[in-house]
């Protein structure tokens, strides 16, 4: 369980925060009009059928980055990667990975995108101990800044963080009907739509190369899903076909 | 305490061309990345991309023009208007020059995808390019004015 590893000592902000207050001024706001016009566009995950760049033309593509850019970017995919995560990976070491890429991490809005993804992922995780009758947890069960919210308010359905996380009644309609579709649907999109509000804010800039790069890891994942439907719809019709061969030469 | 006056004449008088040439030097760069990005991912067409790219260079000329305009005999009596007059143009132009470097940017950006926006996408390019002429023009008119 994760405890709450943001937390310096009392009265002390956290130490990633004084870090960031250190540096705040001395970033470089670095610009990429190349590598940004060589990325293609991205429509809605939910709406493309074909991923629109391999994966080896994107990594020569990030290539072009600024190598502490491409070092922070590559701290946070391993956090906010869609991809399945390690099964030996525990919530401890995660939290470490965290703590880790928040002190590290230059980029503001990078920082908020991977703040923003692992609070989704505790929520989460508050959600389905729930679900499955467990009471309040303690230690290290999650990460961020809501832990000790939610611990507090576990008896209310939304943890009182309805205002701050307005998708919560939906998570728990899906978790409920165990549409897990649905739900992973659901959780792309928010971190969907924050990334195109961020690459928004920021034309030609190192968020605008990450967004892109997320992006192209949840429409990675999601198209993913249905080759494994058709992977599973492709098996059943070559078991019917073969079914009608052994009835033929029976 | 006259000679630093002078100089300020001097500045003014050069100042058009050189800020507008780093404004074209910077927003033509910006313009050439972008369109060297787009043609990695397009097949035909590269030449409008480095067209759009050499947008900005307008800026430099502009300068050279108010900066001939500026040009005469510097004497303490007008240069502290051809200072106002030649960095505030040169400052202009410049600026200028940067905001249409990125505009190109993105107006290359967009179109390497959906060739049918070539040419609307270049509007704000176009527009930021008003503003420059606006500069230029009138202060070609108030040069005018600084005693020679």
């Amino acid at each position: 369980m994760i405890g709450r590893v943001m937390d310096a000592g009392p009265g002390e902000p956290p130490i990633w925060v004084m870090r960031r207050r250190a540096t705040a001024w001395t970033t470089p706001q670095r610009r990429y009009y190349q590598l940004v016009a060589a990325l293609p566009p991205l429509r809605d995950f939910r709406r493309t059928r074909v991923l629109p760049m391999s994966q080896r033309r994107l990594e020569e593509r990030l290539a072009l980055l600024h190598p502490e850019d491409l070092a922070d970017l590559r701290m946070a995919v391993s956090l906010v990667s869609w991809r399945r995560q390690p099964i030996n990976r525990t919530t401890a070491e995660i939290a470490a990975m965290y703590e880790e890429c928040m002190a590290a991490t230059r980029n503001r809005a990078l920082r908020s995108t991977v703040e923003f993804r692992m609070n989704v992922r505790t929520v989460m995780v508050a959600l389905r101990l729930k679900r499955l009758g467990r009471g309040v947890p303690s230690g290290r069960w999650g990460v961020g800044n809501y832990t000790r919210t939610i611990e507090s308010r576990w008896t209310d359905p939304e943890f009182g963080l309805a205002a701050v996380f307005p998708w919560i009644p939906e998570a728990r309609v899906f978790l409920d009907q165990g549409d897990a579709t649905g739900l992973e649907s659901l959780l792309m999109g928010l971190l969907w739509t924050k990334l195109s509000q961020v690459a928004d804010r920021h034309p030609f800039g190192f968020e605008q190369v990450f967004a892109f790069a997320f992006k192209w890891d949840i429409l990675h994942r999601w198209l993913s899903y249905d080759a494994q439907k058709a992977r599973r719809r492709f098996d059943k019709l070559v078991l019917e076909a073969t079914s009608e061969y052994q009835d033929i030469f029976a | 305490m006259e000679s630093l006056v002078l100089t300020t004449g001097w500045m003014g008088i050069f100042s058009p061309l050189a800020l507008g040439a780093i404004g074209s030097m910077i927003g033509v760069g910006r313009g050439g990345l972008a369109a060297a990005g787009a043609m990695l991912e397009v097949e035909a067409g590269y030449g409008r991309f480095v067209g759009v790219a050499a947008m900005p260079s307008s800026q430099t000329i502009y300068g050279i023009v108010v900066m001939l305009t500026l040009n005469r005999p510097v004497s303490v009596a007008n240069s502290p208007g051809l200072f106002v007059l030649g960095v505030l143009t040169g400052v202009a132009l410049l600026i200028s020059a940067l905001a249409q470097g990125t505009a190109c940017a993105a107006s290359i950006s967009a179109s390497k995808s959906k060739a049918e926006v070539f040419g609307i996408s270049i509007a704000p390019a176009a527009v930021i390019e008003g503003f420059a002429v606006f500069v230029f023009v009138f202060a070609l008119v108030l040069a005018g004015s600084i005693p020679r």
